[in-house]
């Protein structure tokens, strides 16, 4: 709680001080004032000498008593809301506003991975807010499982019936490769990145950071239309950051360090990461170091945030004016 | 600047017809006892006169019953006891000021008085002090009294102090006289007994009290009311409260009837007025009260 205008609750002090200095110097004049306007009556004792009147006054004395304090506590609220009360915090802008699209290559090989990156993915959407996720899943064509969206409800449905589906081969739930042979050839991951890359907003003043969390082994069979790199240039250009998991990486397979390396060299070019899948890192890891490098990037210098506050100042203050209001109606002052 | 007397009685035949002005006046001279057998003359009788001063033998030749007048053995002596504290200045149960109201019924008593040969003088009194004035007939006797009187009572004046003046004339006036108090609704306390039995030895006492303001009666205008004693406001809030306007008005009626009746027990004879439209009607009330007293 700090006060905006600081110098007003002493400045009302000051102008409470000249008042009552003034009512003072009033209340001499008064005498005369009453002398000359006020009935005057005699043996008043007539009067006061009765029990009753002592009762009466005594209460009239309990109700002038309440309502000085009434009008005090009142004066005192406006005062304050006078000085604009607010309340100051530090805050650190949050970075987490982002759009996410999942990426996922369903070859036979990466269903494994992938059932283990829905998973992740639909357990971290229960704690996220304001985030966006979508899924969108290839082979030798891309299909958009759902889009860009925040309903985290149906995010982690969807996420779980497809972890479902990976899990068992497609068994339980939907055929997760539905639609996705439409192509020519197998894992044409340049057309499945790019299909990603287009599934964003075709907003290009959006200030959301975008990035795509691409799952692949990147073993192209077949002639995609985008090569990987022309994907990756693409992605470049939109400002998405592409972070690739590679569950080969690292294998004893020959060709599997080049085609690594090409992945790597892609995705760096977008500012991404690059996540081999070697048998010490899991996938619930990786996204969480995915995750933290994205924060990193986006976490906003420290703020102050000084904000009035006047409800609660507001209510108590009309409150009081009512309550003095009704207390002035019954001392007839 | 019109003389105080000359309003009295311009008042007096403003506020009461010829006949109740006829009335006072046979009243006043029959609470005299004393008479002379010096006759002087006859005049119509008015209500109020001794019915064995008719003269019946000239009452049968004229038709109209007719009294006797007599020389007045000797000239009485009315003395007017001022109350002149501040009290007297403040507002009496019609909302008239007081003083007002005491200077009218003072003034109307005392030219009824010269008008029958009596002299008046007059005694003011408050914690201030007494003082005396010495007794006349004439008029501009009674007007000085009477501007007497008016400058004293102010609300700068002292406060009354009623035992202060009996003491002053129990100590001072040895002429036996009839003394007219006039104060307001004073509570009376033993000190007060005690002086009145004194003076009545010596003295007729006639004793009358200009009515004070209904305290809770809501204030005219909206103004505020106050205490002269104090110069302090009786809230409104106070003066509102239902229960205590009832118990005020018992109260009040309870001292004004227990007033009455200890002054009787004194062979005080006592009256109370509220307005000056009472003072004449009020005054012979007095009177005809104090003559069947006297009996």
């Amino acid at each position: 709680m700090e006060l905006i205008f600081w110098w007003m609750p002493l400045a009302a002090l000051g102008l409470a001080i000249v008042g009552a200095a003034l009512y003072v110097r009033w209340r001499r004049r008064t005498r005369d004032l009453l002398r000359r306007d006020g009935v005057p009556v005699a043996h008043s004792e007539r009067l006061t000498e009765l029990p009753e009147y002592r009762r009466v006054m005594r209460r009239y004395r309990a109700l002038l008593g309440a309502l000085l304090a009434v009008v005090v506590v009142a004066a005192g609220s406006g005062v304050l809301l006078a000085s604009r009360v607010s309340s100051v915090e530090t805050v650190e802008p949050q970075s987490y506003k982002r759009d996410i699209m999942l990426c996922l290559d369903v070859s036979g090989s990466m269903t494994d991975v992938d059932a283990k990156i829905v998973d992740t993915f639909a357990s971290l959407a229960e704690g996220l807010n304001g985030e966006r996720i979508g899924l969108t899943v290839f082979d030798s064509s891309a299909v958009q499982v759902f889009p860009l969206t925040d309903d985290y409800d149906y995010i982690t449905a969807q996420l779980k019936t497809y972890r479902d589906s990976f899990e068992t081969q497609g068994d339980t739930g939907v055929r997760y490769w539905t639609g996705t042979d439409l192509g020519q050839g197998a894992s044409l991951i340049g057309d499945g990145l790019g299909s990603c890359v287009l599934g964003f907003d075709g907003d290009t003043s959006s200030k959301r950071p975008k990035s795509i969390i691409l799952a692949t082994d990147n073993y192209v069979n077949g002639s995609p239309i985008l090569t990987l790199k022309q994907a990756g240039a693409l992605a470049t250009k939109r400002g998405i950051r592409v972070y690739a998991i590679d569950p080969v990486a690292g294998s004893s397979e020959s060709t599997s360090d080049t085609v690594a390396a090409e992945l790597k060299s892609v995705v760096d070019a977008t500012n991404g990461g690059f996540y081999g899948l070697s048998g010490t890192d899991t996938v619930p890891a990786i996204v969480k170091r995915i995750d933290e490098q994205e924060a990193g990037l986006f976490t906003g210098s420290r703020r102050l945030v000084v904000a009035d506050n006047p409800v609660p100042l507001t209510i108590a203050g009309i409150l009081l004016v009512m309550g003095a209001l009704g207390l002035l109606w019954r001392v007839r002052l | 600047m019109a003389g105080l007397l000359l309003r009295v009685k311009t008042k007096m035949s403003l506020f009461a017809h010829r006949k109740t002005l006829d009335l006072l006046e046979g009243g006043y001279a029959s609470v005299h006892r004393a008479r002379s057998h010096d006759f002087d003359d006859l005049r119509e009788y008015v209500p109020g006169d001794e019915v064995k001063d008719i003269d019946w033998k000239a009452t049968a030749r004229h038709g109209e019953p007719l009294v006797k007048r007599y020389v007045a053995a000797r000239r009485h002596h009315l003395v007017l006891l001022m109350d002149t504290g501040r009290n007297m200045a403040a507002t009496a149960e019609s909302g008239e000021p007081k003083k007002d109201i005491a200077i009218m019924a003072s003034g109307a008593l005392a030219s009824i008085a010269t008008g029958h040969g009596d002299v008046v003088s007059l005694i003011v009194g408050d914690e201030g002090g007494s003082r005396s004035y010495p007794p006349g007939q004439k008029d501009e006797h009674l007007e000085r009294l009477l501007r007497a009187v008016d400058e004293r009572i102010t609300l700068e004046s002292p406060r009354s102090d009623v035992v202060g003046l009996l003491e002053h004339v129990a100590r001072r006036l040895t002429t036996r006289s009839m003394l007219l108090v006039v104060t307001d609704d004073v509570r009376l306390a033993d000190e007060h007994f005690a002086l009145l039995k004194r003076l009545r030895v010596r003295h007729e006492v006639l004793w009358l009290t200009i009515g004070d303001a209904d305290l809770m009666h809501p204030a005219r205008g909206g103004r505020e009311v106050y205490d002269v004693q104090e110069i302090a406001a009786l809230p409104a809030y106070v003066r509102s409260n239902r229960s205590l306007q009832v118990l005020f008005a018992q109260e009040a009626s309870v001292t004004v009837e227990s007033t009455e009746r200890e002054l009787r027990q004194l062979g005080v004879t006592s009256h109370r007025i509220a307005s000056q439209s009472d003072v004449v009607p009020g005054l012979f009330a007095l009177l005809e009260k104090h003559r069947r007293a006297g009996r």
